[in-house]
């Protein structure tokens, strides 16, 4: 049986690795709906059939356009999952034993992949394009639930 | 040992094999072509050339015995560890591979203006070279793993 499981499992308050996580999660999730990138289009490199004027148009990470779908739209969901399972440990639908809750040892890994995926689409360099408030809402959310993973592996004892 | 050997191999070739593949054409627009550190794509394409690198160089310390492989990274066992960190990557290679590389205006298409300026970016065979040493590097990681022995064999 694995012991730093039913340690946290035994506790009745959630313990702040387990907050982080699930607050973290569900912010992703909001975030990922929010304007991602912001362009104006007007005879720009993207639309050059467009001859005048400025239009401002915004991409979240749902949209098919600059490489963002599937890839962003994995982590937040890969991210989503994280918390949803840790808030049905917490409220004791899933055993922490259950093989699903026993995924939680890939966290730190996942997690952290996740924050330099989003990390790497909030750096690019896309000219007229610049991130909007989706994407500092998602980099911070992914950055806390990969600190979150981290901290519940110091919590479980290594 | 072999196994471990033989790990390292594929994983040094792949390692390698991304790397190079980074310096191809990814993208080829309009005539031009950009690779993987290229302007737009730099740092999100480079990603798996970093991971690359990064397994091929103790991929190829390892064979010059040089380096050894942690018990431990991350909370995981090394091959697993490794096999993660991989498949990750091949999973990013594949999701770049399935969406838009370019800007498509979809939320315009009903007021009339359906412009999608990704049909004319095409991928160009640094995409094609990087995926390959991606789905290498996941090979070589999971030749790392211990073999389990069939019972009543």
């Amino acid at each position: 049986l694995d012991r730093s499981s039913d340690r946290s499992s035994d506790r009745s308050r959630a313990t702040p690795g387990e907050l982080v996580g699930i607050v973290a999660g569900a912010a992703l999730a909001v975030g990922s709906f929010l304007p991602f990138y912001r362009g104006s289009l007007g005879g720009s490199v993207l639309a050059p059939s467009i001859v005048a004027g400025s239009l401002s148009v915004t991409w979240t990470a749902w949209s098919d356009a600059f490489a963002l779908f599937p890839v962003l739209p994995a982590v937040v969901l890969t991210g989503t999952w994280i918390a949803l399972r840790l808030a049905l440990v917490r409220i004791g639908v899933l055993a922490t034993t259950s093989r699903v809750a026993r995924t939680r040892r890939y966290d730190v890994t996942v997690a952290t992949a996740g924050a330099a995926v989003v990390l790497a689409y909030v750096a690019r360099d896309l000219g007229p394009i610049a991130p909007d408030t989706g994407a500092w809402l998602v980099l911070l959310s992914a950055a806390a639930v990969a600190t979150g993973a981290f901290l519940r592996s110091l919590e479980a004892g290594g | 040992v072999n196994q471990r050997r033989h790990a390292h191999v594929v994983l040094a070739a792949s390692g390698a094999l991304t790397l190079a593949g980074s310096l191809l054409p990814f993208y080829e627009i309009a005539g031009s072509t950009t690779n993987a550190w290229g302007r737009g794509l730099f740092p999100l394409m480079t990603l798996p050339a970093l991971v690359g690198a990064t397994f091929g160089t103790l991929a190829g310390l390892g064979l010059a015995g040089r380096w050894r492989p942690p018990e431990r990274l991350a909370g995981l066992a090394w091959p697993s560890f490794a096999t993660l960190v991989s498949g990750l990557t091949l999973a990013l290679m594949l999701g770049l591979l399935a969406g838009a590389p370019g800007a498509t205006f979809r939320p315009l298409a009903s007021v009339n203006a359906p412009i999608d300026t990704s049909s004319a970016i095409t991928r160009g065979a640094g995409f094609w070279t990087m995926t390959a040493g991606a789905a290498g590097l996941l090979a070589g990681a999971a030749l790392e793993r211990p073999r389990r022995r069939l019972k009543g064999i």
